[in-house]
């Protein structure tokens, strides 16, 4: 039988792991109707925040904020218009592996995301399947997103069969303020699926470095 | 913690020091082994998510052992998987390790199995009722996956929704799969729907299945879909199978 | 402890209820899947208020909750007409809130879908992406759905990439016969005329009791 103060501690690891859920969910419906400059909100104060996709790795604010891609096809609250031509993104999350730390301090946790970006004017449309890779802290009473990488699964046309189709490579397109790239797998009839794309997390007391999404 | 100490009730205001609650507070309706209970089942739940999150990633990385581990490995431990039925203690190392093909299998000829093997068994609309003693529990989850093989140097996609339906069990070692059953709705081409698209069924090049799979839902146009394949869980009590 | 047991018990009566909620609607994904209309009305509120929104529009009450899972859709029953009907909501994306008073909650989900119609006499089997809105209430003694509203996506015939299909209009559903139209602002589809609405639903907040007045954000 649990004491009093173990059953709060039992509570606060719920209550977070729930909160963590709702934060990425909630990024995605927003991303889902292009607000994904919301985004920003849910990061760290920290300057040790890491932002890592298949077209860049970037540190810090500052660099944060130019890792969009789609800086382009961003809503500004005030104005729809940007959303013309029916574009629209979806990046859902499942599969969640949310560990909390027993030290309430930090987390870590990973999900599938299956998904679609396109703009029907354009007839343009993928499937675009990827995975998350999340650290959080604990700041101000609330979850932060401290790290985060996306590892891509495939893009592909309606038409493309995604066992015959690679996705592209993002790297060569030179974004401002990336430091650097990683690697990422990418399908082929020879391929092996990667060992660490992501690590799950498991259960852990107090964070130490090493997990890094598994990459390590 | 001493419940007497929150019950102020008698207590007036002007004797309380500052910040010392005086008000009559109600005593919990469940007593503090109930609670107890309660948030250890609440927790299990959340760790029962987790185990199956953790095993659609290491099975789709092929880290079969660390896949086998996450079962109970006991005598009454079961896999159906589409292709045939495991049974015993020894269920999850021949499903997976002697079957699937482990990442680090030091045979090179088992390891050429691996390429252009893509399964990536997607977990949502998540189910976890744990029992009322705390000691079992039982899931299920829709899986709107996919499969990519390679023939003939090419690959071949596959949409490859299913239901996973696990039991877990807690044991010395923490919570495990204790019983697992994959059943599909459909595997098809990429190419062509499921009403379109042959059946198809991965299974390893090697099988030490005990048993054949049972009779099961496959899509096709003159299929009616079952009432309970699996038996969708509710709460209960204690496990009584 | 900066809670006393009271209080905790409180809280964990809310973490109960949400692990309740998760479970719910799961088990309507699958009666759903299984045409249970009657395990799907069980699962449902009596309160008057109880409706089930499609994009075409609102079903009122349990008569009208029956209705739509009878008559809109192939009921339990009639065998013939689910041969080769399939119909799976796989939900993820979740966003949970169960109020204060631990008396109502709300979610949100996606759902990656697909539906297999018939379309002279051969399966049409379509990619049927939506996004879910749901109130909940606990009602003698167990959660029950209150209010749900389904969202359209994206949705593709299978050999119709999405960028090709029609745009939606409330023509295209003319078949169904909701007992009024939708609440939700905007008809989405995926098609150049259209501009991807905001909300559609609005995911829930963190809220204390359910405000009528409010509603919920859809």
């Amino acid at each position: 039988m649990m004491t009093y103060e173990e059953m709060y501690h039992a509570y606060q690891k719920l209550e977070a792991a729930d909160q963590i859920r709702n934060l990425v969910s909630n990024y995605c419906f927003e991303h889902n109707c292009a607000l994904q400059m919301r985004y920003y909100r849910n990061w760290s104060k920290r300057e040790d925040i890491r932002h890592e996709m298949p077209w860049g790795n970037t540190t810090g604010h500052r660099n944060l904020e130019y890792n969009n891609p789609w800086h382009d096809v961003v809503r500004h609250p005030d104005d729809a218009e940007n959303m013309k031509g029916g574009a629209m993104f979806i990046h859902s999350t499942t599969t969640p592996v949310i560990e909390v730390a027993d030290d309430l301090k930090t987390a870590r946790a990973v999900f599938l995301s299956p998904g679609f970006e396109g703009i029907a004017a354009k007839k343009m449309g993928t499937w675009a399947n990827s995975k998350y890779a999340y650290e959080f802290l604990f700041e101000d009473g609330e979850w932060k997103v401290w790290k985060c990488r996306i590892f891509p699964v495939f893009r592909n046309d309606y038409f493309d069969d995604f066992g015959a189709v690679a996705e592209e490579d993002m790297t060569k397109k030179k974004r401002v303020g990336m430091e650097d790239f990683h690697d990422f797998f990418r399908y082929g009839p020879d391929v092996i699926m990667p060992r660490n794309e992501p690590d799950p997390p498991r259960p852990y007391d107090t964070w130490e470095p090493g997990w890094n999404f598994g990459t390590d | 913690m001493n419940m007497q100490d929150n019950n102020a009730y008698d207590k007036p205001a002007e004797g309380a020091a500052p910040g010392e609650r005086f008000n009559h507070i109600e005593n919990p309706k469940r007593t503090q082994e109930e609670m107890s209970l309660e948030f250890e089942r609440l927790t299990a739940a959340k760790i029962c998510e987790n185990l199956a999150g953790s095993f659609s990633y290491l099975f789709s990385a092929n880290r079969m052992q660390e896949v086998s581990d996450l079962f109970a490995h006991t005598d009454t431990d079961r896999i159906t998987m589409p292709y045939g039925v495991y049974k015993g203690a020894d269920a999850a190392d021949r499903c997976f390790l002697r079957d699937m093909v482990d990442i680090d299998d030091p045979d090179p000829a088992r390891h050429e199995e691996l390429k252009g093997r893509m399964i990536i068994p997607d977990m949502c609309t998540p189910i976890v009722e744990v029992a009322g003693d705390g000691k079992t529990a039982k899931g299920l989850w829709n899986s709107p996956g996919l499969e990519a093989h390679s023939k003939d140097g090419a690959g071949q996609g596959w949409w490859n929704w299913s239901k996973f339906a696990m039991d877990f069990i807690l044991t010395e070692q923490g919570w495990k799969i204790w019983h697992f059953s994959r059943y599909l709705y459909f595997s098809t081409e990429y190419l062509k729907s499921w009403a379109k698209s042959p059946k198809h069924i991965f299974a390893p090049a090697r099988l030490t299945i005990d048993e054949p799979a049972p009779e099961q839902y496959y899509y096709t146009p003159d299929a009616v879909y079952p009432d309970e394949e699996p038996a969708i869980p509710a709460p209960y009590d204690t496990w009584t199978e | 402890m900066e809670v006393t047991p009271f209080e905790l018990e409180r809280l964990l009566e809310k973490k109960m209820a949400e692990r309740a909620v998760q479970n719910l609607i799961g088990r309507f994904c699958h009666l759903n899947t299984a045409r249970r209309d009657q395990d799907i009305l069980d699962i449902w509120s009596k309160a008057p208020d109880a409706r089930i929104e499609q994009p075409w529009g609102v079903y009122d009450g349990t008569e009208g909750v029956r209705r739509f899972f009878t008559e809109e859709m192939p009921a339990h029953d009639d065998l013939e007409a689910r041969r080769g009907d399939l119909s799976v909501d796989c939900l993820s994306t979740a966003v949970i809130e169960v109020a204060t008073d631990v008396k109502t909650a709300r979610g949100a989900w996606f759902s990656q879908g697909i539906r297999t119609d018939k379309k002279d006499g051969e399966p049409l089997c379509r990619w049927y992406w939506t996004k879910l809105a749901a109130d909940f209430i606990y009602e003698d003694g167990t959660w029950k759905i209150w209010h749900m509203a389904v969202f359209p996506l994206l949705e593709a015939d299978y050999e119709t990439p999405w960028y090709e299909m029609p745009k939606l209009t409330q023509e295209a559903f003319a078949k169904y016969k909701a007992d009024r139209a939708p609440t939700a602002r905007y008809l989405w589809s995926f098609h150049e005329d259209n501009n991807y609405p905001l909300g559609h639903p609005a995911t829930p907040k963190p809220y204390d009791n359910f405000d009528l007045e409010v509603g919920y954000g859809y």
